[in-house]
């Protein structure tokens, strides 16, 4: 029997190799993406099956993905991100696996795993016991540091059943929330769509990628539904989370409560956020934003 | 017509509303039930598809007993669909929902495509879709923007922040992406015509589950603590220069 570790999106593998680790199965890894990262994985697993995805999609080879981790199957670890999923997706089907999504921790327990994982898109953990095979898709969150496995990089190539004709790169520059580093939220306390030039400005000022809560996406549709952040939209981690005129409900917060600092810009001193945030500015955003956005100008 | 669409629905608590206690009592009572946001842009987009093949689209959805009861299928069918098929399933879970989708797509033969929501017919797990066309032996298009019918089929999809286009031949599984489409807002008629549309129920099968899953506990997550400084000058610009102080003073800056 084999731990699997799935790899498709990026090389931010640490937690799923923390997990992966913490089995007693020998590992080996599937990467589907380029030879350098089946390269990179192979630093830490000692065995890869690399299946190259410079000319097609992952959905086009996820069956014979399935097909090397049935021939000996295991537990799969495997990333969040959608080629990930879409992988990790056909080896539960191919090896009757139950699925269990944002895994926390995982250790053996008799004979079979004891899992935590979140509930509810964060509202809560819980903890499972597992007999028999299980999928376990986690936050890869960052890239390690280069193993010294040296590890055999096997080539495996499939018939695939999807091509991919053509790529166009982003059409704008940025506008990846997942790993931006600032990222400024806008909520309900702006008024107008017309005024979102105000947080535009100052995210610019500040280096930050532009998100919104909910409503502003849902309701109003003045950014992207793929902007907002909360509990049943993006979640993220950045090193800093400027707040503006968000009032701080949980389903936001969950989105957000693993960044390192939480700064917010509201007119209403009990506002939610307040107690949530490391620094809160209260008053009126219309008036706070732009002197905010001068004095990061000036500061740069 | 010819041809069937399906699109995969979810009919549930939503997350936002949803209290877990400090016993770890899940309290969905002041939870707001109904379509989710990504299974609206499904179901439009799915609309789109099968009038582009003449097909007729079916709504299939996979739930406890809720699932089937006349609001939510007039909220359904009130959104696009010709028909609605509810599989009633007291305790879904990512399995069994896919293996209810894939049991009730595999029994048609002019299938054109199934469709699915980011986050449709599981607790926000987004493991459904690709579980299913593992199931179906299907290849799973992600995040999907456009999809262009034909043999092959040409379906546009995001891709490293940009977009990539790819052949498809045959049945297609396509899991839409959350912004591809503006769903509709249903009118006074659609409403109305909703209640004359055909309403299929039928009680799920037994699942093919050959894994032990046993609930041990449940915990709130608890917010991690912060400093609450709350910064209140006379002016706008003194309260920024002091905020812009302190984040510098503390390397936030």
């Amino acid at each position: 029997m084999t731990t699997w570790l799935i790899v498709a999106d990026d090389a931010k593998v640490s937690g799923l190799l923390d997990l992966a680790r913490a089995l007693p199965s020998p590992l080996a890894a599937v990467v589907a993406g380029t030879r350098e990262l089946a390269d990179q994985v192979a630093g830490w697993v000692p065995a890869v099956t690399w299946f190259d995805t410079s000319a097609v999609p992952a959905s086009g080879i996820a069956s014979a993905v399935a097909g090397v981790v049935a021939a000996d199957p295991g537990t799969v670890v495997a990333g969040m991100g959608v080629d990930s999923r879409l992988l990790a997706g056909a080896v539960a089907a191919a090896t009757g696996a139950e699925v269990l999504a944002d895994v926390i921790a995982a250790i053996p327990s008799g004979d079979g795993l004891r899992v935590t994982h979140l509930l509810l898109g964060g509202l809560a953990t819980e903890e499972v016991g597992v007999i028999g095979p299980v999928v376990l898709v986690a936050d890869g969150r960052t890239v390690p540091e280069p193993g010294s496995a040296a590890g055999t990089v096997t080539p495996a190539a499939a018939d695939a059943s999807v091509a991919r004709v053509s790529t166009e790169p982003p059409a704008a520059a940025g506008g990846d929330l997942a790993s931006a580093a600032r990222v400024v939220g806008v909520g309900r306390g702006l008024k107008d769509a017309g005024d979102l030039s105000l947080v535009q400005e100052l995210a610019a000022a500040l280096g930050a990628e532009l998100a919104c809560s909910r409503p502003i996406a849902e309701g109003m549709g003045w950014l992207p539904t793929s902007s907002y952040l909360g509990i049943s939209g993006q979640r993220i981690a950045p090193s800093l989370y400027l707040a503006v005129g968000i009032s701080g409900q949980g389903q936001h917060m969950i989105g957000v409560r693993d960044a390192r600092t939480i700064v917010a810009v509201n007119s209403d001193a009990t506002a939610p956020i307040v107690a949530q945030a490391d620094w809160t500015i209260v008053g009126d955003l219309y008036q706070v934003v732009p002197e905010l956005t001068r004095a990061l100008l000036v500061r740069s | 017509m010819s041809g069937t669409v399906l699109v995969a629905y979810q009919w549930a608590p939503s997350a936002q509303g949803t209290l877990v206690t400090e016993s770890g009592q899940v309290d969905a009572s002041r939870a707001s039930v109904g379509l989710s946001d990504s299974d609206h842009v499904a179901i439009e987009f799915a609309r789109g598809l099968a009038d582009q093949a003449g097909a007729r689209l079916v709504a299939l959805g996979v739930g406890p007993e809720a699932v089937s009861a006349g609001l939510a299928t007039k909220a359904v069918a009130s959104r696009g669909p010709d028909e609605v098929v509810v599989v009633r399933d007291a305790t879904p879970t990512t399995i069994s929902v896919a293996q209810a989708l894939a049991a009730q797509a595999s029994g048609m033969d002019d299938l054109v495509a199934l469709v699915l929501g980011d986050a449709s017919n599981d607790h926000g797990t987004r493991m459904v879709p690709g579980v299913v066309a593992g199931l179906l032996g299907r290849p799973l298009l992600a995040d999907v923007r456009s999809v262009t019918l034909g043999e092959p089929a040409t379906v546009v999809t995001k891709f490293a922040g940009g977009t990539q286009t790819l052949q498809a031949y045959g049945t297609l599984v396509v899991q839409v992406a959350p912004d591809a489409v503006k769903p509709r807002v249903p009118g006074m008629r659609d409403i109305l015509a909703a209640a004359k549309k055909p309403v299929q129920v039928v009680d799920v099968s037994a699942s093919i589950d050959n894994v032990a899953v046993t609930p041990i506990s449940v915990s709130p997550v608890q917010p991690p603590s912060r400093g609450g400084r709350v910064i209140a000058a006379d002016t706008p610009a003194a309260a920024v220069a002091q905020l812009v102080n302190e984040l510098s003073q503390a390397g936030v800056l």
